[in-house]
């Protein structure tokens, strides 16, 4: 089976935002007002977390703004904690939220070192006819459950049955999340990472990569490309 | 009997452990089924009165020349007035019903079909998977229709646990993301 | 055995308990069915529609998808070459916009007082082009046509804003002004320069070396996909060879966090800085020797035709921007100019960008003539990883303007003056406010406005404010009723571009003619919307005949295939398509052939809908007679406006308004849709608020914390804004965004926010007469939060 994982390249990254609101877009997330975003209520999937770069000349930037979804970790540290069994690694390594289970307890939230997981603490709503846009694969959430970056795992399953139907075996470029198709700067790869011919194990092989919160040995497979040094 | 003293006097000549006992008993059983049991469901009523066992039985017409699926979603259509209209252009008999179809035809009406089962949208199922690729028969889950002189009123909806236990049976995939999105 | 006594506490007790425990489950699976959205996504049949976005100026091709009727996904389109399958948030945002709830019903009249949308109520359009129209041809019979006048915005190349202009000229009105100035300073620094008026195009992704002025290249960019697209490839997209960007800016944009080092000057002295490094190159000999000699001019003192001596940029560079001069205003030590003058100068393709900021702040000329001298010095005029001039794509010419009374009212002056008070300038909006206030030359009888809201997004709101109500009559097209459509007599609401059909031609920015092609996504608008192009169409129908000759077509399709039938007829580019049919059609036209994929008018038609579009990807690098139009026949150095420097403003406890305009919300337009409010500031968590980026010396100074309430006084106005205490910005100066602060835009928009545009103070770039969004300096200093905000 795969492993499937992403590679964010930040040499090529110019924090557009374009993934973040793609991802809203494709997953039917109900847009927030200032009065929940004030209270740390929106639900994004995916965010712009700033990082502090070294300065390693003086008048280089010190600030990074790194793309953070769900790292979908081979280790993950929310899963032990679902009393329900909500959520899940799968044999392909989707970290899975299974919203018809969820209670609503929130231990997954707070067991989450990255921080990418979002609680609906109201119904969501889309205000006259702003649902026409909703899109018709991917579930509309309840209040009281958790939510999360899937990879767009609702893409993997049109695209298999698809490949099936046409008898073919699925092929690399067939399913990308939202965000990797939208990035303007190409920033974004995924893939198999066990497959050595993919880009995402070639890139994830790059002396430039590194992954977040290695040493908590969460085992995230999410790889970063670090920026690259002067005129290297 | 014996009239009780004591503890178990009860009130106004009823028994006050029994009355707990009942109350926790019938707590239990007025929860489990309050949370559980969802009633009759909704009795559905079709624009045409359509017999399946003539159409699919005595006529042979298959499955898939009415219902034709729009890949990959889960719902499998409802005919179209033309392909009624492909044979029932001018009345083939004399019932009332086919007259409704005929004028639809003629017309050019929509026919107002309402499903009587739906998938959930956190589940994706794809039926052109099930009957392509795993060649399942249409009423191996849908049995209700194939036999029947009218069109049902309701049919039990199929459960998480009946596509399991194919699934399970055959050795498909039964991990959640399979389905669950 | 079961006694009386217990059989009845059984019973008794089962019945209440089963009542009590039936009744509240029943009431708890209520409970959690209320907490389910009652919204289903419906299903039905999918097809595939291509279209062009509209949201900005770029121009992207997408591809939407469509579920039966709704439109649920628009992604870019993989074959268009600005696009390339990839959106920015704005493009991904465009459904929010297409289904706002706030979009106007449809045509409204205004029956109370200016400023209330209560004041409006629903016409027909029947009613409302039949008023319009007989009140435009009531002027025009009086021989007054000039006194109609256009105001266009920022809404893309398509074919809205060309027919309006049109009408406008056929009508007999030269008044067309155009809102949004952002390309302006860059245009006219490429004019004097090198003769063309355009926006210059940048060959981002083959250059090694970018050094950035200020500019907002990975943001708000004219087409900030394509942009973003090639930066990727300047960086990681060629082996072996890592593009560098240096930026120089007082403030740590977004591009700057991007850029390998970053530069902070003092405000307003980047142009200096550029100008510091242009001295050292040109006084250690590092410039393109054999470039300057044959394709320069006024490098060295030259006489002029009146016999008087003209310095040469030599001179000035070394009289005016020597190192220590430099070091000094700049506050940039003289190591690291000359440095950035090194690489610059022997990087393989360097590349100079001047401080466009966006739609609305278009940057002072002086730094883009700066920016403009560095690319002549080393030879990165119409040169790979250089300055690129696009050729315009071939349409066809519409048919001739009436003459008469038009071609009289053409000729009258233009109400704002731009182009002869101010000769380099194309459009004065806020000349314009005045004009009408003095109603000097004449009176304005009637003001139409196409996706432009001056009340918001001029450097004069105010102005504009007062000058709309001496206006009879005032049209606003916006969808979204906005600041200025408030203030307007009518609101007929421009559909949105998955609406309609519609042809784009070449972005600003973009080096390649193009013809992009939109389909109507939907069968017909979600409100009762029309397309501005057809409303102008059918105003020309209802005003003369002559005008209905001069715009003869009956609706959009009908002009679509004009354009296209001309488009087949120049016999050059191809049909959009793979990265090989590019690289094919590039082979073939390098080497003379004409390659295009099609035959007759009807095949580029239907070949061009499926793939969205026309283009021709050649582009003949020294095409000198093409690109080069001065009277010199070479590129001018104009010295002679690079000295003295712009002067700095008095301090007097006073700190530098730096604005910039953040891409969710660039061109006073965005600020309408819930997901881009939300993302207004990376790394940060609130965002649907204006703040004020304060350095941590000065704010210590002024006693404000960070998430302090502060108030922000120039001489015109002031505003309160949320400070943000940060060393993103040098300490002389506060940095605010603008986008947020308007009345009208719809539930998300209203009343969020602060407009810092009002502050700004009326001076005028001393060079070519642009409104200078530099040069305001305002007083700091701690409030109170600003009522019925969180």
């Amino acid at each position: 089976m795969a492993r499937w994982g992403m590679v964010i390249d930040l040499d090529r990254c110019t924090a557009c935002q374009a993934c973040v609101v793609a991802c809203q877009v494709e997953n039917n997330v109900p847009p927030a007002g200032s009065v929940d975003a004030a209270r740390g209520r929106a639900i994004s999937w995916l965010r712009l977390v700033p990082l502090d770069g070294r300065e390693a000349h003086g008048t280089r930037p010190a600030l990074r703004l790194v793309p953070l979804p769900c790292q979908h970790c081979d280790l993950p540290p929310c899963t032990p904690v679902c009393p329900v069994y909500a959520t899940q690694k799968d044999e392909e390594g989707f970290v899975a939220q299974i919203y018809p289970r969820c209670i609503g307890c929130r231990y997954c939230t707070t067991a989450c070192p990255y921080t990418v997981r979002d609680f609906n603490w109201r119904r969501p709503e889309w205000p006259a006819p702003m649902e026409q846009s909703l899109s018709p694969d991917v579930s509309v959430r309840p209040r009281g459950v958790v939510e999360k970056c899937t990879f767009c795992h609702h893409r993997l399953q049109l695209a298999r049955d698809q490949a099936r139907a046409e008898g073919r075996p699925l092929r690399e470029q067939d399913y990308v999340p939202a965000c990797v198709q939208t990035c303007p700067a190409n920033a974004m790869a995924f893939g198999d990472l066990d497959d050595p011919r993919s880009t995402v194990a070639r890139l994830s092989r790059s002396p430039r990569a590194f992954r977040l919160l290695e040493e908590l040995g969460t085992g995230p497979k999410v790889v970063y490309l670090s920026k690259g040094e002067w005129g290297a | 009997m014996a009239s009780g003293t004591g503890a178990n006097e009860g009130v106004a000549g009823v028994s006050r452990r029994a009355l707990i006992a009942g109350l926790v008993a019938g707590a239990a059983i007025g929860s489990a089924v309050g949370l559980t049991w969802s009633g009759p469901p909704a009795a559905v009523t079709q624009p045409v009165a359509f017999d399946h066992r003539l159409h699919v039985r005595e006529m042979e017409i298959a499955c898939a020349t009415c219902h034709a699926f729009a890949p990959p979603a889960p719902f499998s259509g409802l005919p179209e007035t033309e392909t009624c209209a492909s044979c029932h252009a001018e009345p083939l008999g004399t019932s009332l019903e086919e007259a409704k179809v005929v004028a639809a035809s003629k017309s050019g009406a929509r026919l107002a079909w309402a499903p009587l089962q739906r998938v959930p949208r956190h589940v994706f199922f794809s039926h052109r998977l099930h009957t392509e690729a795993a060649r399942i028969a249409c009423d191996d889950c849908h049995p209700a229709f194939a036999d029947a002189r009218a069109p049902p009123p309701r049919v039990p909806p199929i459960r998480m646990s009946d596509c399991l236990r194919c699934h399970e049976r055959v050795g498909a995939p039964t991990r959640c993301t399979a389905c669950h999105r | 055995m079961l006694g009386r006594r217990r059989f009845l506490g059984w019973t008794v007790g089962a019945a209440a308990g089963a009542a009590v425990g039936g009744g509240a489950s029943a009431g708890l699976r209520a409970l959690f069915a209320s907490a389910e959205s009652p919204i289903v996504p419906p299903r039905g049949p999918e097809r595939v529609v291509l279209s062009v976005c509209d949201l900005c100026s770029g121009g992207c091709g997408v591809r939407v998808r469509m579920v039966g009727d709704r439109a649920v996904r628009v992604e870019g389109n993989p074959l268009h070459p600005v696009s390339g399958g990839r959106l920015c948030p704005r493009g991904q945002a465009a459904l929010q916009a297409l289904y706002h709830p706030d979009r106007a019903e449809g045509p409204l009249r205004r029956r109370g007082p200016r400023g209330d949308l209560s004041s409006f109520v629903r016409a027909t359009w029947d009613e409302a082009l039949g008023e319009i129209g007989a009140r435009l041809a009531e002027i025009r019979a009086a021989g007054r046509p000039e006194a109609v006048v256009l105001m266009t915005g920022g809404g893309g190349a398509g074919l809205g804003p060309r027919v309006a202009r049109r009408f406008l000229s056929a009508y007999g009105s030269s008044n067309h002004v155009a809102l949004h100035r952002g390309d302006e300073a860059a245009a006219i620094a490429l004019l004097l320069a090198q003769g063309v008026r355009t926006a210059p195009a940048l060959d981002l992704q083959s250059a090694d070396y970018v050094l950035s002025l200020g500019s907002a290249l990975l943001e708000a960019w004219s087409a900030p996909v394509h942009a973003t697209r090639a930066y990727g490839e300047f960086r990681r997209g060629r082996t072996g060879r890592r593009g560098k960007l240096v930026h120089v800016e007082p403030r740590l944009s977004i591009t700057a966090v991007s850029a390998d080092e970053w530069i902070a000057v003092r405000p307003g002295t980047e142009g200096v800085f550029a100008l510091g490094v242009a001295a050292a190159i040109v006084g250690e000999g590092l410039h393109s020797k054999p470039f300057v000699a044959e394709r320069i001019a006024g490098l060295e003192d030259e006489r002029d035709a009146d016999g008087r001596m003209r310095p040469g940029l030599r001179s000035v560079l070394a009289q005016r921007y020597r190192l220590e001069q430099v070091e000094a205003e700049t506050g940039v030590p003289g190591d690291v100019i000359l440095r950035v003058a090194r690489e610059f100068a022997s990087a393989g393709a360097s590349l100079a960008i001047g401080p466009r900021k966006g739609p609305i702040l278009p940057g002072r000329l002086f730094d883009h003539l700066a920016a403009g001298v560095l690319n002549a010095l080393v030879g990165a005029v119409d040169a790979p990883g250089g300055l690129l001039v696009a050729d315009e794509p071939p349409l066809p010419a519409w048919p001739p303007l009436p003459g008469g009374v038009s071609a009289a009212g053409r000729a009258r002056p233009r109400l704002d003056g731009a182009g002869a008070e101010r000769p380099l300038l194309a459009s004065d909006p806020e000349r314009l406010a005045e004009a009408i206030r003095a109603r000097a030359p004449y009176r304005a009888e009637a003001l139409l406005l196409l996706d432009a809201d001056p009340v918001f997004a001029s450097a004069a709101p105010e102005a504009f404010a007062a000058a709309i109500e001496d206006v009879p009559l005032v049209v606003s097209f916006a969808a979204i009723p906005d600041d200025t459509a408030l203030l307007a007599d009518w609101i007929l609401p421009g559909s949105h571009y998955l609406e309609r059909a519609d042809l784009h031609t070449t972005p600003a920015g973009v080096p390649y003619p193009l013809v992009s092609l939109a389909r109507p996504a939907l069968p017909r608008p979600v409100r009762d919307a029309r397309p501005a192009a057809e409303v102008f169409l059918e105003l020309a129908r209802r005003v003369a005949p002559e005008l209905a000759a001069a715009l003869p077509w009956k609706d959009l399709d009908a002009l679509l295939h004009w354009e296209m039938e001309g488009l087949h007829a120049a016999r050059r580019g191809a049909v959009m398509g793979t990265a090989f049919d590019e690289a094919f059609v590039r082979m073939m036209e390098g080497a003379g052939w004409w390659a295009p994929g099609y035959r007759t008018a009807a095949e580029l038609w239907t070949r061009a809908h499926e793939s969205g579009g026309w283009w021709d990807p050649f582009y003949d690098h020294g095409d000198w007679r093409r690109v080069l139009r001065t009277a010199s026949g070479r590129i001018e150095l104009r010295g002679d406006l690079l000295a003295p420097p712009p002067a700095a403003p008095d301090r007097d406890g006073t700190l530098a308004l730096l604005l910039f305009e953040p891409l969710p919300i660039a061109g006073g337009t965005g600020a309408e849709l819930p997901f881009l409010q939300a993302i207004l500031d990376p790394g940060h968590e609130a965002h649907w608020e204006t703040w004020a980026e304060i350095h941590p010396d000065t704010a210590a100074r002024l006693g404000v914390a960070d998430r302090d309430w502060v108030r922000l006084e120039s001489p015109r106005s002031s505003l309160v804004a949320r400070a943000r205490v940060t060393a993103r910005v040098v300490p002389d100066a506060v940095a605010v965004p603008v986008g947020l602060g308007k009345r009208g835009g719809g539930r998300w928009a209203s009343n969020i926010g602060a407009n810092p545009l009002r502050l700004l103070a009326p001076t005028r770039d001393p060079l070519c007469g642009l409104p200078d969004f530099g040069a305001t300096r305002v007083r700091v200093m701690r409030a109170r939060r600003p009522n019925g905000s969180a």
